[in-house]
């Protein structure tokens, strides 16, 4: 479903991938870890196309987005959904108009329709009735939430997550662990989260991919990653350096 | 690390004189490619406006137009205030002081009306354009818009273009009278004028190109306080924070009042010198 191919990008002198192989197959939650400044987050902003390769080819739904028009991207797009490291959400808006953005942009839904959906969204990650309120008035966990039920919006095919728990209690880091494990088993999503938060990664990933220094060194089911001899790995899953 | 970050000082201390003004050169050269790249998107998504554009459209209107007319009418009203007091003094020392009239409607129609107004909301709107825009870069939204297939230009740039460009003219029209009225009260209760002598003199001056040329300068002002406050909102790194929010919004207002004067001079060398309008 996605696939890179020897992707490299850099920014002015930092080159932050180096050369990145990885796939990732439909249906499965990959967990993508690694210490800051591994070049996760360009990864999954190379997937939606928010930074563009400097070499490498990249497949999304086996089409090569590397050099595709923004046009035709927006068709690709209109199939995946996002959640932003701080939510992201429009603060000019309410909770309910943050869901529906997309599906007041490309779709025909009737107003009834379109909250009848957000309400089925906000349903699904436990904040019914948050339509009327402002992104302000909301927690860090409720704006998390908000971010995903509008990522959901659209039933996408693929869900990319950006340091979901990043910030959060250990209570909300739960809850979102379990509503991104929900979505993928109930929605059959295909998720991608990239987290360094070692906890939530073994507990809802299908597989984990382990980057370091801008380059993937480790992928593996959570007990594969646990129990490899890679030294990077074990470094990062016990936090010394040995 | 550090030895490499201070070889790169070094370097680029001595660097020579004249490859730090090429460097400078091509800098400003790439930043005027992006405002070209940004005023392209614009005219190409103008034809392809967002889903509830007529309600993007009217809020922007709202922000631009209404919430500015007081400030403006203000501005207007002593600018033709200010206008009759210095032209009253100067004419008089020619005996002419009966002229004030024209010189005030002259003065406010063809130059100050327009300028002043763009100034106006160059500071206010144009400022504001960019720090919001600003704000919603540094907080991932406009990332998220992109990644929600809807282009940033097509959304939040084309509205606030159209209101600048709309509402422009609309306000220089209000300034234009104001200080037309201003200056008439100042004539009338300082300088004890005849106030209609000084409107006969006003009507005198004021041609229809004149106002047209007022207006297509305010137009000018319009694209450029829209265009310059979504490239500055827009060009801030996702990492820029407050702080590179608040320069964005400086050099926002800054850049625009610069390149309104230019585009003033210019304006004013085609229009009266090489089309010899009135």
């Amino acid at each position: 479903m996605i696939r890179f191919e020897n992707v490299e990008k850099s920014f002015g002198a930092k080159r932050v991938l180096c050369g990145v192989d990885l796939y990732i197959q439909k249906g499965e939650t990959v967990v993508i870890m690694g210490p800051s400044g591994c070049g996760k987050t360009v990864t999954i902003k190379l997937a939606v196309g928010l930074v563009k390769p400097d070499a490498g080819r990249i497949f999304v739904f086996d089409q090569e987005i590397t050099e595709m028009h923004e046009q035709e991207f927006d068709s690709i797009r209109k199939r995946i959904g996002m959640l932003f490291q701080s939510g992201a959400l429009f603060d000019s808006m309410t909770v309910g108009e943050n869901i529906e953005f997309m599906l007041v942009q490309h779709t025909s839904l009737t107003k009834a329709e379109r909250h009848r959906i957000v309400a089925e969204k906000l349903e699904m990650v436990n904040l019914p009735g948050t339509e009327d309120l402002k992104p302000a008035e909301l927690s860090g966990g409720m704006r998390k939430r908000v971010g995903l039920a509008r990522a959901i919006a659209m039933d996408p095919e693929i869900v990319f997550y950006d340091e979901p728990t990043t910030g959060l209690d250990p209570i909300m880091t739960g809850e979102i662990n379990l509503l991104i494990s929900n979505l993928a088993h109930n929605l059959h999503i295909t998720s991608v989260v990239v987290t360094h938060d070692m906890k939530s990664a073994f507990t809802i990933a299908d597989r984990i991919i382990m980057m370091h220094e801008g380059r993937v060194v480790a992928t593996g089911t959570p007990e594969e990653i646990q129990q490899t001899d890679n030294p990077i790995v074990q470094q990062f899953i016990h936090g010394i350096r040995l | 690390m550090t030895n490499d970050v201070d070889n790169g000082k070094d370097i680029a201390e001595n660097e020579p004189p004249s490859s730090r003004v090429l460097q400078q050169i091509l800098a400003w050269l790439s930043e005027l490619g992006r405002v070209g790249i940004l005023l392209y998107q614009t005219a190409y998504y103008l034809f392809r406006p967002p889903t509830n554009y007529i309600s993007l459209l009217i809020k922007q209107l709202g922000t631009v137009g209404v919430d500015s007319l007081p400030v403006v009418l203000l501005t207007g009203i002593f600018t033709g205030m200010v206008l009759a007091v210095q032209g009253y003094h100067q004419l008089a020392e020619m005996s002419a002081s009966s002229w004030v009239g024209n010189f005030v409607a002259v003065s406010v129609i063809k130059e100050l009306g327009p300028m002043m107004t763009a100034f106006v909301l160059a500071g206010r709107i144009g400022a504001s354009i960019t720090a919001e825009l600003g704000t919603m870069r540094v907080t991932e939204q406009i990332d998220a818009l992109h990644v929600m297939a809807t282009h940033p230009v097509r959304y939040l740039v084309v509205p606030r273009f159209l209101a600048c460009v709309i509402m422009l003219p609309v306000l220089t029209t209000f300034s234009n009278v104001f200080g037309i009225l201003g200056g008439y009260a100042t004539a009338v209760w300082l300088f004890n004028m005849n106030g209609a002598y000084f409107l006969k003199q006003a009507q005198l001056a004021i041609f229809t190109s004149s106002v047209l040329i007022g207006l297509i300068k305010a137009v000018s002002f319009g694209i450029i306080i829209a265009i310059v406050a979504c490239h500055r909102g827009f060009s801030i790194p996702t990492t820029g924070g407050a702080e590179g929010v608040g320069k964005a919004t400086t050099g926002s207002a800054v850049q625009s009042l610069i390149l309104i004067l230019v585009m003033d001079f210019f304006l004013n060398y085609v229009l009266y010198t090489l089309l010899e309008l009135k």
